[in-house]
């Protein structure tokens, strides 16, 4: 199993397979339904875990404020097509 | 005769030319292509799909319709503006992922091949015709698009044609083949964290991955919603700007597809390629993050084709590695997530190496995701401001020239890296904010293979892109064929 995270840097806190993300894909792979894993999927997919873990110690530690943001489709005025119907045959 | 050049095959647009004026015929072309395509095809593994009857019968289409026009006789609505198209008669291929009337649209797997034949054409497929260009297959891609090497355990490796030992990279390794081989001269590939460009890097070809949303990706399967983008690959800058001229348009079958206005690629090449027709451009060479790593003698042929253009100064692109990062764990998840049922019925019949993967993806914390995508807001407004300052940025597209085929890792800072994740490790950051890039080959001494510098700049800035493509080309420091 390989820890490099995707800069080739190395983290200081890397776990290994067996502990926390060995418990956590058992865990997942039961609730995404993926059924029992044959050992060497297991081996592999927790270092897959791990290199991805890694890699989201380096944006996690980014500070960013705790403020709204945009995670979803906005609906800006160029967007607005036309006018509603306001029901004009309804005095 | 064919359009051919001295070394056999014509580019796109000696093609049409010599079919406008009488010098050869679309049929001509057509069958050229696949004899050559049946003749290299078996070394090289760039073709999965051939659609040879297709083919020939719109080449009999459009010489019969340039016929009747020669005699002065009326053209077929359609067919008129096929004729009249910058691509009349030109081949062309598409990696397997994007969706042929009849045929399975495979996207490297076999568990796709269990689906039924598209009912229609991809929009990019329907706009290169309608611009007169004739298809003749589809193309090797890595499984579902999830990888850097162009290796595929069902199909085989695609092979390099500088090098039949080494990688094409990928995951648009079969187009890549197939143009760099001179099969056809463009086709199409997509991008979603450099797989046009590591392909066009290691196989010395231009390679565009237009801004997020320029181009349709409607009727290709996907990968990473978020991330996914197409694009053309060719031998030669004007043929690279006139296919991308040809794709140009909104289309409601995409909905990120809404250009804000069409931006010829072509008219800023133009018929000499100098670049020059505009204010100067400020060009600058990516410093930090972009140089860690590279090859030396890599960073020397591109610090050698900056200066030849005139620049000479350096910028840092702010938090890269984590972009990077981010990039890397958003591809996983959504990758997961869209493959989700297919791990659950079929996951036997994935290649070992993509399923473990998007197993892993699928098990990633929604925090994660949900850090990463408000991260990756704020890393787009920090390259903004950059390009105040600048109009385009360099930096090489891969840190090494093609791996051997079966190469599992790669020298990287005095460590080993595992090549299939991390051959892109400085074009993910890039096509994580959807910038424009245009991927050029640099001029290389007889028996040093190919590598690509990306040539990009801010969203929707593709002519930037193209016209600094063309000074290279002018100062001479490009692997362009004479044509």
């Amino acid at each position: 199993m390989t820890n490099d995270t995707p800069t080739g840097q190395s983290s200081t806190q890397d776990p290994e397979p067996g502990d926390a993300y060995d418990a956590h894909r058992a865990a997942m792979t039961t609730i995404l339904g993926l059924g029992h894993l044959p050992d060497a999927w297991n081996a592999s997919v927790t270092g897959y875990l791990v290199m991805a873990a890694t890699a989201a110690d380096l944006f996690l530690a980014f500070p960013l404020d705790d403020t709204y943001d945009e995670l979803a489709p906005v609906f800006r005025p160029d967007s607005v097509t036309s006018e509603p119907d306001r029901g004009s045959s309804n005095p | 005769m064919t359009a051919a050049d001295d070394d056999g095959v014509g580019s796109a647009s000696k093609i049409a030319t010599a079919i406008a004026s009488g010098e050869t015929t679309a049929v001509r072309e057509v069958e050229a292509a696949l004899a050559r395509l049946a003749a290299g095809n078996p070394a090289l593994g760039a073709f999965t799909d051939v659609v040879a009857d297709r083919a020939l019968i719109r080449a009999r289409k459009l010489d019969a319709a340039w016929a009747v026009r020669s005699g002065s006789g009326s053209t077929p609505g359609a067919l008129a503006g096929a004729l009249a198209g910058a691509l009349a008669g030109v081949p062309f291929a598409v990696k397997n992922l994007y969706d042929i009337a009849g045929v399975v649209t495979r996207a490297g797997s076999k568990i796709n091949l269990s689906n039924a034949p598209a009912g229609t054409d991809a929009t990019a497929i329907r706009r290169l015709e309608e611009a007169g260009a004739i298809l003749i297959g589809a193309c090797n891609m890595d499984e579902y698009a999830y990888g850097f090497t162009g290796e595929n355990a069902h199909d085989g490796p695609s092979r390099n044609p500088a090098d039949l030992t080494r990688m094409t990279g990928g995951s648009s390794g079969g187009p890549a083949a197939a143009v760099a081989a001179r099969i056809v001269p463009i086709a199409l590939g997509s991008d979603t964290n450099g797989s046009i460009r590591v392909p066009a890097s290691l196989t010395g070809l231009y390679g565009l991955k237009p801004t997020y949303g320029r181009l349709s990706r409607a009727g290709t399967f996907p990968f990473v919603a978020s991330l996914d983008h197409i694009g053309p690959l060719a031998r030669t800058l004007a043929d690279l700007a006139v296919t991308y001229d040809a794709l140009q348009g909104a289309d409601p079958r995409d909905p990120v597809c809404r250009p804000p206005r069409l931006e010829p690629g072509l008219e800023p090449v133009g018929p000499i390629g100098c670049g020059n027709d505009g204010p100067p451009l400020r060009i600058a060479v990516a410093d930090g993050y972009f140089r860690t790593g590279a090859m030396p003698n890599l960073l020397d042929a591109l610090d050698h084709a900056a200066a030849a253009i005139g620049a000479t100064t350096r910028i840092e692109i702010p938090e890269a590695h984590r972009a990077r990062a981010a990039a890397f764990v958003i591809t996983a998840a959504e990758g997961g997530a869209l493959h989700l049922d297919r791990l659950r019925e079929r996951a036997i019949d994935f290649d070992p190496d993509t399923r473990d993967r998007l197993i892993a993806g699928a098990m990633i914390p929604a925090q994660w995701v949900i850090a990463a995508q408000r991260f990756r807001r704020w890393f787009a407004g920090a390259v903004a401001h950059v390009f105040r300052d600048v109009d385009v940025v360099l930096a090489l597209a891969t840190p090494i020239a093609a791996p051997k085929l079966g190469q599992k890792t790669f020298l990287f800072e005095g460590r080993e890296l595992p090549v299939r994740p991390h051959l892109g490790l400085y074009t993910q950051p890039l096509s994580f904010i959807g910038l424009p890039v245009v991927t050029v080959p640099l001029k290389r001494a007889a028996g040093e293979l190919p590598i690509g510098v990306q040539v990009i700049a801010a969203p929707w800035n593709e002519r930037a892109c193209f016209r600094a493509a063309a000074m290279l080309d002018a100062a001479r420091v490009t692997a362009t064929p004479t044509v």
